[in-house]
């Protein structure tokens, strides 16, 4: 009976204690164990007992599997449907016969919603904001937790916001210009601390309302911004976090940055989709834009979304068709880049955003 | 390199917690960051060293992946895999417990990720009351509470392989 005591101490703020998780081991090392269980199975787990589904869905699971590299990250996928609604999908890139999964359903209330932001912070994806077609811009947030593959009503934005740039930069979310109410300012941007469930607004005139599209590079966001009906300038302001103030990023990079767009180890690559369909790699010691390679137009389905996971990116199209792309051994130029794909949905659904959680 | 540590064939003595006593060369017992410490803080090889939680017959499975361990070279990991899998094949439950509280305790890192991985692997593609009796899991769900949480967890399960 000594274990069940030391170890329902060690698990801190676990209710329930009265049972042990696994019966003969202390609960560090059932943790230990079970945390070593790979995430597809961890539904399967939280069906065993309140406790092991409590251990399942805590932050102490999460940061041990990470803490012990034991976590996996799977991808979501923001899509909308023929019908013009909202839905989500997610993938396990590791699985033995991959295939896009359709998760929990959306809040019925964010079906229709346009201009939202979508972000994925520790376990959680945020829906952040939006707008209707005769429904203004609303600070309503939804929270999926991945653990428990359940929506949840979140603390709203400080600001109603649509079609606005969404980042998650030093464990916060930020939520930048786009279009809100009359009230709302267009120069201005919001951030959530989930530390204290708060969100804090400020602005900068250097921050214009029409965004196309965000990355977060070197730890600071980069945004970049539509191109005028006068001139086909494209130009991109980068956030410098340490003393809160928006500025002109730079112009050669902001030239290259012509499509979807996403960061491995420092690196920014964009699919750049005006000739055929390049990647392409910002080399910022030398200040230009180069060629990884090129994909065969007859595998992606565009419009794409990037993400990636360590050195593969996963370009995303049309319903839900998926391209996986390995850029730790490329940099051919201009040949065609060996890839894997993974196979689309029936339906032909509009990816609109995608994300990555690690358990 | 391995040879001149044999030569020097200094051996210390374990005692488990049944009183049963194992004489083991001391690059063998090195595999334990508890022995290692014990010895690097001059504790006396000459002295026996009591285990209290272990049992004999746990003992002697942690010193066999020890020896194997110590004496492989680096360059043969294949080999070592594949005595790994051996070495924990067809082992009961109980005896991957006692397993995973000697290496807990010993601070065998190899061996503790090894034997934990095995508990973790018999969970997979069980269904959830199997998975409590191999464990011993109080149910403390209600039948009404427990079709919920599947409920809930249903689409996890859709189109498993």
């Amino acid at each position: 009976m000594d274990h069940t005591e030391s170890g329902a101490e060690g698990s801190g703020n676990m209710e329930l204690a009265q049972f042990p998780l696994i019966c003969g081991l202390p609960d560090d090392i059932a943790l230990l164990c079970l945390a070593r269980v790979p995430r597809k199975y961890h539904a399967l787990l939280r069906c065993v007992s309140k406790r092991w589904r409590e251990l399942v869905s805590s932050e102490e699971w999460l940061s041990y599997r990470r803490k012990h590299n034991l976590y996996e990250t799977w991808i979501y996928a923001l899509c909308r449907d023929k019908f013009d609604q909202l839905c989500c999908y997610v993938l396990d890139p590791n699985a033995p016969k991959r295939c896009w999964k359709r998760i929990q359903d959306l809040p019925p209330s964010s079906l229709k919603r346009k201009g939202m932001g979508f972000e994925a912070l520790g376990k959680k994806i945020y829906l952040l904001g939006g707008c209707g077609w005769v429904q203004d811009a609303t600070d309503e947030v939804y929270c999926y937790d991945a653990a428990i593959n359940a929506w949840n009503e979140a603390y709203p934005l400080s600001t109603a916001r649509c079609y606005f740039a969404s980042e998650v930069l030093n464990e916060k979310i930020y939520a930048i210009g786009g279009l809100g109410s009359n009230s709302t300012d267009p120069n201005s941007w919001d951030t959530y601390d989930p530390q204290t469930d708060t969100w804090r607004s400020q602005s900068d005139p250097n921050l214009v309302p029409d965004i196309e599209d965000s990355i977060v590079l070197d730890g600071k966001i980069y945004i970049r911004c539509g191109s005028s009906a006068v001139s086909s300038h494209v130009y991109a302001v980068v956030y410098e976090p340490s003393n809160g103030t928006w500025q002109h990023a730079d112009a050669d990079m902001a030239s290259g940055w012509r499509g979807p767009a996403v960061v491995i180890d420092g690196t920014l690559f964009v699919l750049d989709q005006s000739s055929g369909i390049r990647l392409m790699m910002w080399q910022k010691d030398r200040r230009e834009w180069v060629a990884v390679g090129r994909l065969s137009p007859l595998l992606t389905r565009p419009p794409c979304r990037l993400v990636a996971i360590e050195k593969s990116i996963f370009v995303i199209g049309r319903g839900l068709s998926t391209v996986v792309l390995n850029v730790g051994n490329a940099g051919n130029g201009e040949g065609v880049m060996v890839s894997s794909s993974v196979t689309k949905l029936t339906s032909d659904d509009d990816v609109i955003s995608c994300k990555c959680v690690a358990i | 390199m391995a040879s001149s540590i044999e030569n020097n064939n200094e051996k210390l003595t374990l005692k488990s917690s049944d009183g049963e006593e194992f004489l083991v060369e001391k690059h063998v017992a090195l595999q334990s960051t508890l022995l290692q410490n014990m010895l690097d803080s001059d504790c006396s090889s000459a002295d026996v060293i009591p285990l209290p939680k272990i049992d004999a017959r746990t003992l002697a499975l942690v010193l066999g992946y020890c020896k194997k361990h110590a004496d492989a070279s680096s360059s043969k990991q294949g080999e070592l895999n594949s005595f790994d899998s051996e070495f924990l094949k067809d082992m009961d439950m109980g005896a991957l417990f006692n397993l995973v509280l000697a290496a807990n305790f010993m601070e065998i890192k190899g061996l503790l990720d090894i034997a934990a991985q095995k508990i973790a692997d018999t969970i997979k593609d069980k269904p959830h009351q199997e998975v409590r009796e191999i464990f011993h899991v109080e149910n403390d769900y209600t039948p009404e509470e427990e079709a919920a949480v599947r409920e809930e967890n249903r689409w996890a399960f859709e189109g498993f392989p």
